[in-house]
């Protein structure tokens, strides 16, 4: 049983078969292709086709309704060759068809989708002509490709778009052509080779000539120059073409995986082990996390994955496109894939530009929230002042990674698959005007509105313990697990009333930011030490003999003065030892 | 130097070719399968194919004139026939060619 295609010849139908019409068609093509140049070409093909029909109709005669390809044959050997058909035509017309003619018998081998050994677009199928293999391992690879995050589904409809169907038969011997494998790899490298060598032994006959007899051969010998670079350029650049080419392919396949991996929540966009205490942590996060920190519900969400797809697919996409293209030579038929491209593009920009805008607007009103929290009296004379839970989220790690992820003030922590949002307070030390120690909560916070900032900021969990004299700080805020990333901050200040004592743990030293003291001390190099509220501001108590630093407000200047110590201090231990000997 | 034996024979026979298509009709209306059958009884033509191009280009050239008749067995037929210009042409031809065959077969007995 075989399929039939209907035909129209000279006005007449005809059932034919599909191997019958591939030749016929190819046939009538290659015809049209001799008469290229002369006039009168339509009525001439006209002609033929009228003569073509009769014959095939008395090939038929009445019983007999399908034309098959021993019928074609026949009426081929009756009409005579393409060849033979230039014998009407003039000399010049024909050589020039007999050169088309072993140009497109060479072997000349292109890459096209198989139509008759297919699963699904018959792209494996096609592929593994070109290189000679069996269709089945690639097959498995998009098989196991396509469990890859749907990588493999991508790349499959990038390979149809790409890769062109073989319709004539001409087009199937293209692709069955000569196999690519090692063997004539190696072959066409000789040839190639061979040329080359060719055109160097010009160039250096021809440098002979031309120091025989001078300037004479200047301009032959420029020539082959001239040729010879021309051969070994191209050729170059034909090489380092497919190899940019593969290059293109494998990267954008490996940021395909990876963005379908992290954005689908299946891979971890960021990925920590920590070891506290002989016991191990894992922490991971995917896009997901973060994108939760920041965008407000899942339509938000949606949205900036398919904007995020768009913008980041489509480029890769083409990427891989454009390298196929470039591997396999493949001319550009139309402009539509370009086009859609584009518009999938620039529409994935503006989801992002619009969802960009919506967030925004979250941020668009700030509000603080305040706490005042009288200190119970107490007996001693000094006030201890501590940080604790320092390694609460701030892992102590030997390795010196960091164990949470940070946007902006927001940090998120991830301890036993339980995802946890904090920030670091900051403590201020100011002089209070009434007799009491205080404590005031600053929490702040943006929002859609004045009412959303507010709510926002109380949701800040802050918490400090007094036990009589010593007070302990808490190293770290929480906030609300659903709460988004809004700017959240919180300021701790205590309020000293006018010369009473503190006394600044060593702790403290992280959370202590800028506070005001008459000699002007870091905040680092504050602990440890034993402070007095004067009129002033805070005058240390026990910093006799020690130098005390100018406070800066630049790093680079801290740094530069802190080198500077070490110098000393080194210098010192030198002038020691030198001493000692 | 085989090819260029060929491309003389094929231009030699093409000049031919047109001389005996015209004398071939000179006897009345025929339609291209007749002319091919008197052609390949004499070897000058052994595919149709090539026929086609010469016919339209003596038409085109106003040496030809067709008429179209219903076929019974396919499409129909164009029946060719020779135009004033073409009797003339014909005419002119038979001299020429007298002359050319005379003058050829003088120069190659000589030669040989």
């Amino acid at each position: 049983m075989n399929k039939t295609v209907t035909i129209n010849i000279g006005g007449l139908v005809f059932h034919i078969e599909e191997d019958a019409f591939d030749k016929l068609s190819n046939y009538l093509k290659s015809i049209r292709n001799t008469f290229n140049n002369s006039d009168g070409k339509d009525e001439i093909m006209a002609d033929i086709e009228a003569r073509i029909a009769e014959l095939l109709k008395e090939k038929l005669g009445t019983y007999r309704q399908v034309v098959l390809i021993s019928d074609v044959s026949e009426v081929i050997n009756i009409m005579g060759k393409p060849e033979d058909y230039s014998e009407g035509t003039t000399s010049e017309e024909k050589s020039s068809s007999e050169k088309d003619e072993t140009n497109s018998n060479n072997t000349r081998h292109r890459v096209f989708r198989d139509q008759d050994d297919k699963v699904l677009g018959g792209v494996c199928s096609g592929i593994s002509y070109y290189f000679g293999i069996d269709p089945i391992w690639l097959r498995i690879g998009f098989a196991i490709a396509f469990f890859c995050f749907g990588t493999g589904l991508i790349l499959y409809i990038i390979l149809c778009l790409v890769i062109p169907k073989a319709k004539t038969t001409a087009e199937k011997l293209e692709m069955r052509g000569e196999k690519i494998n090692v063997d004539n790899i190696k072959k066409s490298i000789y040839e190639d080779l061979e040329d080359v060598k060719k055109k160097a032994n010009e160039l250096k006959n021809d440098a002979k000539e031309w120091g025989k007899n001078g300037k004479t051969n200047a301009r032959d010998f420029g020539d082959s120059l001239g040729n010879f670079i021309t051969t070994v350029v191209g050729g170059i650049i034909r090489v380092v073409g497919k190899i940019i080419a593969v290059i293109f392919i494998f990267i954008g396949i490996a940021l395909i995986i990876g963005l379908l991996g992290s954005v689908l929540g299946l891979g971890n966009f960021v990925h920590m082990n920590h070891t506290v205490n002989d016991i191990t942590t894992t922490t991971s996060f995917s896009l997901l996390d973060f994108l939760n920190v920041v965008f407000d519900g899942n339509e938000q969400i949606t949205l900036v994955i398919i904007g995020i797809l768009l913008t980041v697919l489509i480029p890769l996409s083409m990427l891989i496109y454009k390298g196929i293209r470039i591997l396999f030579s493949i001319p550009r038929k139309s402009k539509i894939i370009n086009g859609t491209a584009a518009v999938l593009f620039t529409s994935g920009i503006l989801i992002l530009i619009w969802v960009g805008y919506k967030v925004s607007k979250n941020f668009a009103e700030e509000a603080n929230h305040k706490e005042t929290i009288t200190l119970k009296p107490f007996a001693c004379d000094t006030l201890f002042i501590k940080a604790i839970n320092e390694t609460k989220y701030d892992f102590d790690n030997q390795e010196g990674y960091d164990t949470h992820i940070t946007v902006g003030s927001w940090n998120l922590v991830n301890i036993n698959d339980k995802k946890i949002n904090f920030g670091y307070p900051k403590l201020d030390i100011v002089q209070n005007d009434i007799d009491s120690f205080q404590v005031v909560l600053m929490r702040s916070a943006r929002g859609l509105t004045k009412k959303d900032a507010v709510s926002r900021a109380k949701n800040i969990e802050y918490d400090f313990t007094q036990n009589d004299s010593v007070i302990e700080f808490d190293s770290f805020y929480e906030i609300l697990k659903d709460d988004k990333w809004r700017n959240q901050d919180l300021t701790i200040i205590l309020k000293v009333p006018l010369n009473k004592v503190i006394y600044l743990s060593k702790s403290t030293a992280n959370i202590l930011f800028d506070v005001e003291n008459v000699t002007d001390t870091y905040d680092r190099k504050m602990v440890s030490r034993r402070w007095l509220m004067g009129p002033n501001g805070l005058e240390c108590l026990d910093c006799d003999g020690l130098k005390l630093k100018k406070k800066k407000y630049h790093s680079i200047e801290e740094s530069i003065d802190n080198s500077l110590d070490k110098i000393d201090e080194s210098l010192d231990k030198a002038e020691k030892k030198l001493n000692n000997y | 130097m085989e090819v260029n034996i060929e491309n003389t024979k094929a231009q030699m026979r093409k000049g031919v070719l047109e001389f005996c298509i015209l004398s071939i009709l000179s006897d009345g209306e025929h339609y291209p399968s007749e002319i091919i059958e008197g052609m390949k009884e004499s070897k000058l033509i052994v595919v149709e194919g090539t026929l086609y191009p010469l016919l339209t280009r003596l038409k085109n050239i106003g040496l030809l004139a067709y008429r179209w008749e219903e076929s019974t067995s396919g499409p129909p037929r164009k029946y060719y026939k020779l135009t004033p210009l073409g009797e003339k042409f014909l005419k002119e031809l038979e001299n020429t060619w007298d002359e050319l065959v005379e003058a050829v077969n003088k120069t190659t007995k000589k030669n040989k």
